[in-house]
């Protein structure tokens, strides 16, 4: 059973960009490295609404943060497919703990293949939210417009998971 | 101790020119309007190479922030303008879905 996500910079702030990182993380336990967070929060500086979110959703204890047990696994990680700390933790955790990595990064997404991780990324935990009736479809509709708007995903996938949600009967 | 070193360099007549220009533009003397263009160069240069080790598959997006010492969302921006999209498909987004509806 997989019900812990171990999540990187990119989808932390693309989620709550698109305002379902507080329901994702209500709804499965999202956990963040310690390193990630920090990422995050580099944000706080220039007044990003998401490093606001991120800091406050951890300090009610609606997101975890962990530190990684294993430096040496991440710091070959992070050599090898040239990350940051916070990416390589991210991959590391999810490899420690056997759970689910979401990430949208080139990178990290490579580096969870090869280490054969249950990957996932943003779109589909917008759509996982709104079929588990965690949030509506208009909220979800929303959601994937603010990533289509964002710019970070193909278009091809944004129509897929907006025709998927049509789909779905109320 | 920082210290302030004289470089002499040969411009030719167009970069003499950009030179003038911006110091005229921005109300500033040829020596300060030359800094902010080596500064302004170097951030570019660097941005230009971020981009270019990201779509090579050789850095990660944090890596790349570290690299130009900025933010994780700056880099994503960067990269959006730059052309760049996440490369999941459509068979990625519906292997990840089913794992999360089985959670």
């Amino acid at each position: 059973m997989y019900n812990v996500i171990l999540m990187d910079a990119c989808t932390a702030i693309l989620l709550a960009k698109a305002s379902v990182l507080e329901s994702t993380a209500r709804t499965f336990e999202v956990v963040l490295p310690k390193s990630v967070y920090e990422e995050v929060l580099a944000g706080k500086e220039k007044k990003f609404a998401e490093a606001l979110l991120t800091e406050r959703l951890v300090q009610n204890k609606t997101i975890k943060v962990k530190d990684v047990e294993n430096k040496k696994m991440r710091d070959m990680i992070k050599h090898d497919f040239g990350m940051g700390i916070g990416e390589a933790d991210t991959i590391t955790l999810a490899f420690e703990e056997d759970q689910m990595v979401a990430t949208d990064n080139k990178q990290g997404r490579k580096a969870a293949y090869i280490n054969t991780l249950k990957l996932i990324g943003s779109p589909e935990i917008v759509v996982a939210l709104m079929k588990m009736g965690k949030i509506s479809k208009d909220k979800a509709k929303q959601s994937l417009k603010i990533l289509k708007n964002e710019g970070w995903f193909n278009d091809l996938l944004i129509e897929k998971t907006v025709e998927e949600i049509e789909n779905v009967r109320n | 101790m920082s210290e302030i070193k004289f470089i002499g360099a040969r411009l030719g007549p167009e970069t003499s020119k950009m030179l003038e220009d911006t110091a005229r533009e921005e109300k500033i003397d040829k020596s300060t309007a030359l800094k902010e263009l080596i500064i302004f160069g170097r951030q570019k240069i660097l941005e230009k190479r971020a981009v270019e080790l990201y779509r090579d598959g050789r850095i990660s997006t944090d890596k790349a922030a570290e690299m130009l010492s900025t933010t994780v969302t700056e880099v994503m921006r960067l990269f959006v303008s730059a052309g760049i999209k996440s490369e999941e498909t459509l068979e990625e987004y519906s292997e990840g879905l089913k794992l999360l509806l089985k959670a």
